[in-house]
């Protein structure tokens, strides 16, 4: 809370105090976290380097200079060059484009999806929850990663394809998590309000329960993001994941493992990097839920 | 509490039964003949190797599927036939290794699997317990703090990227252990130490934070008041205390665990579950990705019933909020 002091005639001191919403809260705790907002920091560069990839790249990802291959890490190439010259710093960047763009676009369909499905769950109740549910909870039970590399197998592996083999296992935690916030939001008062004032069910379900059964879910989607990248390397670590020459941390680092008695620094860069991409989006997901679930 | 079981069976069984489906229908929704396809692809990622062992002859693969399939089977009646044998453990040769059957690939690579998991999960709370009870103790020392920090590094890292770092420092730099292979006994702690981290980490954390909360309680206070040293107070009433959720802790990192291996065993050439697994999907062996993502799965959904059981086993609250939910 932001309070302005002021002082009386009588020299008693009273607070002003601002109203800060909810959100304004969140924000004041997370920023009293160094760690966080250093975390916040790194996510915001690694996003931006991941849109403008082909401009901050020094080079394209597949260009080759067979002259200046296997050349360990220098000024010129900051992370050296791989077995065909090609720029490894580059490749790192296409493969933080590449993680960023799987990993959101399979979060982002996940929320949609498991939002959609646990809020109707929710919402409708009866025979509609009980399917939903016995649908939401096989999947549960399926360990996912097995599921995305049959999914894999399947379809190819295209980024679109991992895409989907990703989304399609993690929308079940997020719809099991949007069915107990409806359960516990559609009784309350503005919901009563929006049907008395002759709100469809769809409108209701739209406009007045899902946006005020989203704000818990937030932490989950903010580890959904870290998950996915994850999931991606490991695909691409059993060598399923985005096909070559497209570049991505799961195969420089297989790549670099096959090469890293010689060349050592094909195998430590991408895996440190990785590493650091990953810590700090799981560390900014666990500032975030300290910051809207305060224990103390 | 049987009810329970038999519902979380049937759930189970449901659920291996819709995963295979779907498997079964997208094979064949997939653009042209899989069989094709596979020989294709076998083609160009093996055909100069082919005297290697990557040998996908052509018509033994095809004539080996339609044995088992028939041609022109309609996909529910194929899910059918492979429930069928699955069911008895008559799985049937795979495309890559037409002479042996996947039953018998899968005898040999589980129990390499299992010991690995198990000496993970051995090392991991033999580690990981005791950190977190320090940390506990010693709030805000050095030891928490390292605690915590290794509890983010486990939590956020994969096991894969800290194979790989674990590899270099350990057998490549340092010439200390082999870098992969399977047998002594000094193959096993690269792949056991990456895979443990994870739930090293989630142990120490889960240990540290319960046992912060219940040394607040009031039976605690009562515990020194009638005059027990600290270490009698932590360890029959605080740990004893903190000790049973734990198993629901444990659950879910033996589903880890088990997953892990999926890379773990192809980083290190372990030849385990998770490597059969593994290098089925790298070429496209369907039948033996189909078999042994199944079994694997099984596997796994069978050990978190059980851990299920155990919990509800051990702890008479939990039984009763159940049976009173009922």
């Amino acid at each position: 809370m932001s309070t302005a002091a002021g002082t009386l005639n009588n020299g008693a001191v009273i607070a002003r105090t601002r109203s800060v919403s909810y959100w304004g809260l969140v924000w004041q705790r997370m920023r009293a976290d160094k760690l966080t907002m250093i975390c916040l920091g790194f996510v915001v560069l690694f996003i931006l380097v991941g849109i403008f990839a082909p401009w901050i790249a020094p080079t394209g990802y597949n260009a080759m200079n067979p002259v200046e291959a296997r050349q360990g890490p220098s000024l010129r190439h900051l992370s050296g060059t791989d077995e065909l010259g090609r720029d490894i710093f580059s490749r790192l960047i296409y493969s933080l484009r590449n993680a960023i763009l799987v990993a959101f676009t399979a979060s982002i369909s996940s929320i949609v999806v498991g939002s959609l499905v646990g809020a109707l769950a929710g919402y409708q109740g009866g025979i509609v929850d009980t399917l939903l549910v016995g649908a939401i909870d096989i999947m549960y039970a399926f360990p996912s990663f097995l599921f995305s590399v049959v999914m894999v197998t399947v379809i190819g592996r295209g980024i679109p394809a991992i895409i989907i083999a990703i989304a399609v296992t993690s929308w079940v935690g997020i719809a099991r998590l949007m069915r107990g916030q409806v359960l516990s939001v559609k009784n309350r008062d503005f919901v009563l309000a929006a049907q008395a004032l002759g709100a469809s069910r769809w409108r209701i379900l739209l406009r007045y329960i899902i946006p005020n059964s989203l704000g818990p879910l937030i932490v989950s989607v903010a580890f959904l993001v870290p998950g996915a990248m994850l999931a991606e390397g490991a695909l691409s670590i059993l060598g399923l994941g985005i096909a070559p020459p497209m570049p991505s941390w799961g195969n420089l680092i297989n790549t670099g493992s096959t090469n890293m008695r010689a060349f050592p620094y094909q195998l430590y860069i991408p895996a440190g990097s990785f590493a650091l991409v990953l810590l700090a989006f799981t560390y900014l997901g666990d500032g975030l839920n300290r910051a809207m679930n305060p224990r103390d | 509490m049987l009810v329970y079981v038999l519902r979380r069976l049937l759930m189970i069984a449901i659920s291996f039964v819709a995963v295979v489906t779907i498997t079964f229908y997208l094979l064949h929704a997939a653009p042209g003949n899989f069989l094709d396809i596979s020989q294709l692809q076998t083609q160009q990622t093996y055909g100069n190797r082919s005297q290697q062992g990557g040998v996908f002859a052509e018509s033994p693969t095809v004539k080996a599927w339609e044995e088992r399939y028939g041609k022109n089977t309609p996909t529910w009646k194929q899910v059918l036939i492979f429930l069928r044998y699955a069911a008895t453990m008559d799985l049937g040769p795979s495309f890559r290794f037409p002479t042996d059957t996947i039953q018998h690939m899968i005898a040999i690579a589980v129990p390499k699997t299992f010991i690995l998991v198990l000496a993970s999960m051995a090392v991991a709370l033999l580690v990981g317990v005791p950190m977190g009870i320090i940390a506990a103790l010693r709030r805000n020392s050095w030891i928490d703090r390292l605690t915590m920090l290794l509890s983010m590094v486990g939590s956020a890292i994969p096991s894969y990227v800290l194979a790989v770092l674990a590899i270099l420092i350990f057998a490549v730099e340092l010439h200390l252990l082999p870098t992969s292979g399977w047998g002594s006994p000094k193959t096993l702690v690269l792949p056991v130490l990456s895979l443990a981290l994870g739930p090293i980490s989630g142990f120490a954390r889960y240990m540290r934070n319960s046992l912060i909360g219940v040394l607040r309680e009031d039976y605690i206070r009562t515990g020194y008041a009638k005059g027990g040293s600290t270490w009698q107070v932590i360890f029959s009433h605080a740990f004893r205390n903190s000790l049973i959720p734990l198993v629901t802790v444990a659950g879910p990192q033996f589903a880890f665990l088990m997953v892990g291996t999926v890379w773990i065993e192809s980083m290190f050439n372990i030849p385990g579950l998770g490597s059969l697994f593994g290098s089925a999907a790298q070429v496209r062996d369907y039948p033996l990705v189909i078999a042994s993502s199944a079994f694997f799965a099984l596997l796994i959904m069978v050990i978190n019933l059980l851990v299920d059981i155990s919990y509800m086993y051990l702890d008479p609250r939990i039984r009763a909020a159940y049976e009173s939910h009922r």
